[in-house]
């Protein structure tokens, strides 16, 4: 549970998972911080919403997916970008209140795709901002 | 030295495939010339950073005053052993934790790169 008195970072990821590791990085840094009761809220943004895929199985690689359902668990909030989502193909109607969410079955429960105003809430927020997979 | 004179930098890229490393150790001299404490985290491939006898793209300061700490998992998965380094950098295993907290708690910005 994310209380107000933790301090916040916030955490955009630009690039998608496998083709390089930068979700990698960010997923352990995102658990470290974690791990040291500092809250942390990740935004998917670009290819980086690939890392919310459904049915990830890579082979021989971290299994982002997962790792990012972990995070959710531990109690990392994290969102995507709803406009590049919608670009790959992950957004299937409208904007539900309700769930806070758009919808999407290919898109893993742990991600609520959202609107970019959301990143900026979290970054009016937060403490500290760090960015992953960009150029 | 307050929050407010001091950065933190981790490197996830290598030093020279992309003129970034250049650019990124270019800004940690100059924070360092204007007096700021600086503090590198190398992971991932900006383990290569950390090598001894790099001709260019070196992070590594000649008066030591920039502190560069490079993760050893990563550092051993590239085939780099801690003889290969710079004896000015420290190998550490919980690189993200210490990264993580001199971010939230010493300094004043943060870059990634």
């Amino acid at each position: 549970m994310v209380t107000d008195d933790k301090k916040k970072l916030a955490i955009m990821l630009f690039s998608g998972p496998y083709g390089k590791q930068d979700a990698d990085y960010m997923c352990r840094i995102a658990e470290s911080a974690l791990n040291r009761g500092y809250a942390v809220k990740i935004f998917l943004y670009g290819d980086g919403v690939h890392a919310q895929m459904n049915g990830q199985t890579p082979k021989s690689f971290l299994n982002i997916g997962d790792y990012l359902s972990e995070l959710a668990d531990m109690g990392a909030e994290i969102k995507s970008c709803s406009r590049c989502s919608g670009a790959r193909g992950y957004v299937e109607g409208e904007f539900d209140e309700g769930l806070d969410r758009y919808p999407s079955s290919k898109a893993i429960d742990a991600v609520k795709i959202h609107t970019l105003y959301s990143f900026i809430d979290m970054i009016k927020d937060c403490d500290k901002i760090m960015t992953f997979g960009g150029v | 030295m307050d929050m407010n004179e001091s950065i933190c930098i981790l490197i996830t890229k290598p030093p020279h495939t992309t003129e970034g490393g250049k650019r990124v150790c270019g800004i940690a001299r100059r924070a360092r010339d204007k007096g700021m404490k600086v503090s590198i985290y190398l992971i991932g491939d900006g383990v290569l950073f950390a090598k001894k006898n790099l001709e260019s793209n070196r992070v590594i300061s000649p008066d030591e005053s920039i502190s560069i700490k490079v993760g050893m998992n990563d550092m051993l998965a590239r085939g780099i052993t801690p003889e290969m380094l710079d004896y000015r950098i420290e190998a550490v295993d919980d690189i993200e934790g210490i990264f993580v907290e001199d971010a939230m708690e010493n300094s004043k910005l943060v870059f990634t790169w």
